[in-house]
């Protein structure tokens, strides 16, 4: 126990563990914003919102190794790939919504939970037989030199990248709820159902779209993973999970607090990881969100719910 | 109907609405001409296929009970042969426990495979003597209990005072963590598991037969017990609208800390008796996620909410597993035409299962037999048989 004192004095003082705890919380970030964006209007939580992730990466793998010509695959096919991901997950994140979840949402939010938790299982055993529970990562040459001097600290590329994207795809999600009609629609009907309809917005298409808009978030969000670390079939619980601490941390169903519980979460599993052990990084992030439940049960942004 | 408030409930007759809700939308899209001939085909093959999956159930519950009787009327049963039947009374166990907190208090619990996980290596922990002295079995069958009992209760003080929602999601978070912790714990054995002292007494398997069979009793009976007592209606209460069964005074949180506690320590239970009938365990073992998926979709295909559900659902399901497991000519053929192995795909039939009772029938086979009012035929046939043969 005494040792753990100072091994967490030196992680919070080096720069490199905490540059790159912030880099991923980036990426946890652009990652729940499709779950909180989905729990926040639709109402439902996507228990499959993980396997949407893990579909995401392997659209892009296949993508990518379908076009490319060499075992390294250049950039511009890596972008392809998560274009065509975005795609066809979204399309399926739509489809999902429009043909099962909406069929019951109305009745009881205890059968959506059952629901997307089988979609979820469907989808990443479907994904074992097909392609195996080998672990496997997309490796485009990035543009540039490998590593990045950065306040002292040294940031592989890969990171580096992924962070930007996920910051461009938070800024963009957020002037597209902002300034867009289909936006102001999601906005309206998350605020009052029944008013949204009366000034004639299709409630329906817009809960499809929203499940549809964050699945395709979500499926690059899984590229990027699978480009920066590595992914496999079953790798969508435990980043179901991660987006589900990260949104009661950050607050429920806005994007703001997405990005800020995406970094804090980053930060403390990486500080975790470098103290204690990288295999119990998933335990940590969570018994923090236990710990921050029992201090702030309504998130760090939110109020005190009246009872 | 007095019936039916006894046993189903409310989550029961809401799923029942939904489920006439989606079939009427269903009927209402058909064109007038073929609606009657839809409602003929459909609903009696639902019914047929019911029927079917029950008289299954049942045929695995009548194996049960010839196994406890057949080594007394001169038929002794191998060792191997119980090994499918006490999976399946674990599993009731499973199941059943899980109702108590996601059926009657509507508390969906995705990690309820937590507390067997903690139940294994309660076991493991005691009587290999990492932490304390080594004690024997019966003690640390009684410990597992009880650590998941606390375990439960202070995990349930956080998680249970929010809504249902962060409760499901939670309890998945319980679930990684838990086996996350043990797999890095020096006590436990770390990742690549452990092997405990093998049981002393004979006939092992005979014996876990009837070990897991006594719990699957005590279990329905708890199970039975708090559907009928005054902290039963509470839990339905609770389930049903929680504003207003905290405005009735019944202390929501308490109820539901208490029910999960329960659960847990049935659960854990059963994690005891695993483990010590494996000898061997590791935490993939021990905290298997699939399990977990296993024991709401028992409950669910038998019908959550009531005593016989998870019973019918654990026997068919497992019944079921093992057909798609093992193989057998149906079953290759038709993975021959899929271009699968369906060995590793019972999983993905698991799911689909899930998907479809969620749509189609969410009461279950139980929940729908009675809408299409089968056993009330039986039952008024009963009695009609009855009142023929006195007078």
């Amino acid at each position: 126990m005494t040792a753990i004192i100072p091994a967490l004095a030196q992680a919070l003082t080096d720069p490199s563990v905490l540059i790159n705890g912030f880099l991923i919380g980036g990426v946890y970030a652009a990652m729940a914003i499709g779950f909180t964006m989905i729990w926040g209007v639709v109402g439902v939580i996507n228990l499959a919102q993980g396997d949407f992730l893990m579909l995401g990466a392997f659209s892009t793998w296949l993508v990518v190794g379908a076009i490319s010509h060499s075992s390294t695959s250049s950039f511009g096919t890596f972008v392809v790939g998560l274009l065509v991901a975005m795609a066809v997950v979204g399309v399926f994140g739509y489809l999902v919504q429009r043909l099962l979840v909406n069929r019951i949402m109305r009745v009881s939010k205890f059968l959506t939970l059952l629901l997307t938790f089988g979609i979820g299982i469907v989808l990443r055993e479907s994904a074992q037989l097909i392609w195996s529970a080998t672990p496997r990562s997309i490796n485009p040459q990035v543009p540039g030199p490998s590593n990045y001097g950065f306040l002292g600290a040294t940031v592989p590329a890969e990171r580096l990248l992924i962070f930007l994207v996920a910051l461009a795809l938070t800024v963009i999600f957020y002037v597209f709820l902002q300034r867009t009609r289909t936006g102001r629609s999601i906005r309206a009907a998350s605020q009052n159902e029944q008013a949204a309809q009366l000034v004639g917005i299709d409630i329906d298409h817009v809960y499809g779209v929203t499940f549809g808009v964050s699945a395709a978030v979500v499926a690059v969000t899984g590229g990027l993973i699978g480009m920066a670390f590595s992914f496999q079939p079953l790798m969508g619980n435990a980043y179901t999970l991660k987006s589900f601490v990260v949104v009661v941390m950050g607050g429920l169903g806005s994007v703001g607090g997405a990005l800020v519980g995406g970094i804090l979460l980053g930060l403390i599993e990486h500080v975790g990881s470098n103290v204690w052990s990288a295999s119990i990084a998933d335990a940590i992030g969570f018994t923090a969100l236990v710990v921050f439940l029992l201090v702030r049960p309504y998130g760090l942004f939110g109020q005190p719910e009246e009872e | 109907m007095e019936r039916d408030e006894l046993e189903g409930g409310g989550i029961a007759r809401a799923l029942s609405r939904s489920s006439q809700r989606t079939k009427r939308a269903i009927r209402e899209s058909i064109p007038e001409p073929y609606r009657d001939g839809y409602n003929r085909v459909v609903g009696g093959a639902g019914t047929v296929l019911g029927v079917l999956v029950l008289l299954a159930a049942v045929l695995v519950l009548l194996r049960t009970a010839f196994y406890v009787v057949a080594p007394y009327v001169g038929m002794p049963v191998t060792g191997s042969n119980y090994t499918v039947t006490t999976r399946i009374l674990q599993f009731i166990v499973l199941a059943l426990a899980w109702d108590l907190i996601g059926g009657q208090t509507g508390y969906a619990s995705f990690g309820n495979i937590a507390f067997f996980g903690v139940g294994v290596y309660t076991v493991v922990v005691l009587m290999k003597g990492t932490l304390v002295g080594t004690v024997g079995f019966p003690v640390a069958f009684f410990a597992a209990g009880v650590v998941a009992l606390v375990y439960a209760a202070v995990l349930g003080y956080a998680l249970l005072r929010l809504s249902g929602h962060y409760f499901a999601v939670a309890t998945l978070g319980v679930l990684v963590a838990t086996q996350q912790y043990v797999a890095n714990l020096q006590q436990t054995g770390g990742g690549s598991g452990v092997t405990l002292p093998l049981p002393t007494f004979g006939s092992v398997d005979r014996t876990f037969f009837l070990l897991f069979l006594a719990l699957a009793l005590v279990t329905g009976a708890v199970y039975w017990y708090v559907m009928r007592s005054r902290f039963g209606y509470g839990l339905n209460a609770v389930r049903d609208d929680e504003a207003k069964a905290r405005a009735m005074g019944i202390n929501a949180a308490r109820y539901k800390i208490t029910v999960w506690g329960i659960s847990a320590f049935l659960t854990a239970l059963a994690g005891a008796l695993f483990a010590y009938q494996n000898s061997y365990v590791s935490p993939g073992v021990a905290f298997n996620v699939n399990w977990t998926v296993l024991m709401i979709l028992m409950a669910l295909v038998g019908g959550i909410g009531r005593l016989w559900g998870p019973v019918v659902g654990a026997s068919f399901l497992w019944a079921l597993r093992n057909r798609l497991w093992s193989g057998g000519p149906v079953v290759a053929a038709v993975g021959n035409v899929l271009g699968v192995s369906l060995r590793g795909a019972y999983l993905v039939v698991f799911g689909l299962l899930l998907v479809g009772i969620v749509l189609g029938a969410p009461n279950g086979i139980l929940g729908y037999l009675d809408d299409k009012g089968v056993f009330d035929a039986v039952r008024s046939r009963v009695a009609d048989t009855r009142g023929g043969s006195s007078s």
